[in-house]
């Protein structure tokens, strides 16, 4: 019997080597903000976007002429020009391109672009018409690209990055009680042993909502973390790519914990 | 041995055969068509477009505000006039003057608001994202999608009762409203066309010497274009309905055609030139047209063509899209399926979106298959396979635009190949007649 139970244990163990624990999975993408066009005792006109990349006005999708270039940069633009002025928000009342749609993993979501944000020049010139940005965009693919625009809150921004990788990219290889490596966009893993019980060793761009309409209610932080002994022994280090702050904590047997809290 | 149990090894017998390659493990060939990546212009300042069912179709120019209204507008130094009615029912008529306009939304702006500032406290408070990856969950923008996770606050997920538009307003309240404004020309106006098909308009008009708001609907007004297809039988076997440009009426041909080109007016989904990347509302040249349908052998053609066919039957091809941009596809033009199989020994399987190759009983020695899908999210192709050694070595690959996710390892307990393989096996007839009806499978 006892054999029977440790046979099973051990193949629950095999098993669960290697099923997700160090994910770095680069999916979905940035949930849209919305924005207030028109403000009134009785109601209000609400902008926000699809999963598709349409701009909505209260729900309803829009048709505007529009750019994408999902592979490298995860972006999709909407030609707000073709609004009405009264349902343009602030920061786009003279017209120009709105982010309709980010995935998660682009290298400019990670410099701080949101959906909702106007994007005015595209390396240092304005943006001009449909067919030409999308003939831009697609030039830009494996080189810098540096935009400038507005947040919806009315600070500006620049925002270069260079789509080396994929968006969607990820690979991963495990054998059970031996070892489990991942790599992706928006990071990289590896661990050995059952459970990942030996060590294991992860740096990845974490994406997270937060209460704040100015950072689009999303942030990223850069996350380096590695432990051993089924965390025995531990470090992290959490950064945040805006402005450099870091933050850093050991972890010894379990429940001891030095430095910043995380 | 009874005759029961006689009868119960012949079952067993053949439910053994039954499941050793035999089954169609490989979607059907797909006809349904792409839809195209843009509009294309036509002569008379109209635009092309491909409807669903992958008719061709013709709409107003981009910003083409009288059509939408059904009516021809004229501007003046006194303001927006209508000069005629077109369409029954527009509730405009000659001679009236519009003067104020604002656009009746159903009144769910503050609930809105409301709902998207929960769901991001809701999210921003757990900290984490996993419970709310899925984008749409945080998509407040419709109605008719709204479908929030279990952990969500109920006031997250409130509806309202009604997101019908309140009644017209009365001359004297329209100026009063929310996001009105004051109509002195046309362009005042166009903006509104890109809500065409669902956005309706409250116009203050001026109207034999009186002031009366009008409610009208601003549609998206297309019309079917009748089409005579080249050769349609061959095209439908290669996925492919080609209209010469000659064939359309004059004002109806692409602005930057030439009368001796072919409009590709739909691609099917599984087709091999889809998949390499030709759109409907491309242009390519009257002779690659014949080449594609098999009417002319391009060895007995006398011009230089850009198709070339190799010597490994890749056909090299160019076709224009509608933004002017030249595309060279490479393809292999379609191919009769294939399923050869031997009880317990191997099966092999080969359409042209997909392969599948096995040895052993329920492939378990060795498997490995590949398929080619269309993204309707993506717009775009997705090619996965998988391979598996004795079940337990198994890996896949998911290729599409936004990159490639790679997986392989070894799995000692549970086969995740056999797993999803068989779920799809037991999927398939149920998922091609939801989407193709009976007659697709």
């Amino acid at each position: 019997m006892n054999r029977v139970l440790a046979a099973i244990g051990t193949l629950l163990a095999a098993a669960l080597t290697g099923c997700g624990s160090l994910d770095v999975t680069p999916e979905g993408i940035l949930a849209s903000p919305i924005a207030v066009a028109a403000i009134s005792t009785q109601d209000r006109v609400v902008l926000t976007c699809d999963h598709l990349g349409n701009l909505t006005v209260n729900g309803q999708a829009l048709e505007l002429p529009s750019v994408r270039e999902d592979a490298r940069l995860g972006l999709r633009l909407a030609d707000v020009s073709w609004l009405p002025p009264v349902w343009r928000p602030e920061h786009a009342k003279a017209g120009g391109y709105l982010v309709t749609r980010l995935h998660k993993a682009s290298p400019l979501a990670l410099r701080g672009l949101r959906p909702l944000d106007l994007v005015t020049t595209l390396n240092g010139e304005p943006l001009g018409e449909v067919e030409e940005l999308a003939r831009r965009l697609r030039d830009s693919r494996r080189r810098e690209v540096r935009l400038e625009g507005v947040h919806p809150d009315g600070s500006e921004f620049t925002i270069s990055a260079r789509g080396d990788e994929r968006v969607g990219a990820s690979t991963q290889i495990h054998v059970p009680f031996v070892f489990e490596r991942r790599h992706s966009s928006l990071g990289e893993a590896f661990a050995c042993g059952p459970f990942d019980t030996l060590f294991h060793w992860r740096t990845r761009r974490q994406h997270s909502y937060v209460a704040d309409p100015s950072q689009g209610h999303s942030q990223y932080s850069e996350d380096f973390e590695w432990g051993a002994l089924t965390n025995f022994f531990g470090y992290r280090r959490r950064r945040d790519p805006l402005s450099g702050e870091e933050k850093t904590q050991f972890t010894l047997f379990w429940v001891l914990t030095f430095g910043d809290d995380l | 041995m009874s005759r029961r149990q006689r009868a119960q090894a012949v079952l067993l017998g053949l439910a053994t055969l039954w499941t050793t390659g035999c089954h169609g493990y490989l979607l059907p060939y797909d006809e349904r068509p792409l839809p195209a990546q843009s509009t294309l212009e036509t002569q008379n300042g109209q635009r092309l477009t491909i409807a669903a069912d992958g008719q061709l179709m013709s709409r107003p120019g981009r910003g083409d505000l009288a059509a939408a209204l059904g009516v021809a507008l004229y501007d003046s130094p006194q303001g927006l006039f209508v000069a005629n009615a077109l369409t029954a029912g527009s509730g405009l008529q000659r001679g009236d003057r519009i003067l104020w306009a604002v656009a009746a939304l159903p009144r769910v702006g503050k609930l809105l608001e409301e709902e998207h500032q929960a769901i991001v406290q809701f999210a921003a408070g757990e900290g984490q994202t996993s419970d709310l990856d899925n984008y749409q969950q945080l998509e407040p923008s419709s109605y008719s999608k709204l479908s929030f996770g279990r952990k969500l606050p109920a006031e997250a997920v409130s509806r309202p009762a009604s997101v019908e538009p309140s009644p017209p307003p009365t001359p004297g309240e329209i100026r009063g409203l929310a996001g009105a404004h004051a109509v002195a020309k046309s362009a005042d106006l166009q903006g509104y066309v890109s809500g065409a098909g669902w956005l309706q308009l409250d116009l203050l008009i001026e109207r034999d010497g009186r002031q009366v708001v009008v409610r009208v609907a601003l549609e998206r007004r297309e019309a079917w274009v009748p089409t005579r297809p080249r050769l349609p039988g061959p095209g439908r076997w290669r996925g492919l309905e080609l209209v010469p440009v000659r064939s359309l009426p004059q004002g109806l041909r692409p602005r930057t055609a030439s009368p001796d080109e072919v409009l590709v007016t739909r691609v099917a989904r599984s087709s091999p030139l889809g998949q390499a990347g030709l759109r409907p509302l491309d242009l390519i040249s009257q002779a690659d047209a014949d080449v594609l349908l098999g009417g002319v052998s391009p060895v007995f053609t006398s011009r230089s063509l850009p198709i070339q066919v190799r010597e490994t039957g890749r056909v090299e091809l160019e076709a224009r899209a509608p933004d002017g941009r030249i595309k060279r596809l490479e393809f292999v033009p379609r191919q009769e399926p294939t399923q050869l199989w031997f009880p317990f020994a191997f099966a092999y399987e080969r359409n042209g979106d997909g392969y599948h190759f096995g040895l052993g009983w329920w492939d378990v020695l060795f498997h490995v298959s590949g398929r080619t899908e269309y993204s309707p999210d993506l717009d775009d192709y997705v090619q996965t396979s998988r391979w598996s050694v004795l079940t337990m070595f198994s890996g896949g690959e998911s290729r599409s635009e936004e990159g490639t996710v790679r997986t392989a390892g070894l799995n000692l307990i549970i086969d995740l190949v056999r797993l999803r393989y068989f779920e799809e096996w037991f999927d398939t007839p149920g998922k091609v007649r939801g989407e193709r009806g009976l007659e697709g499978y």
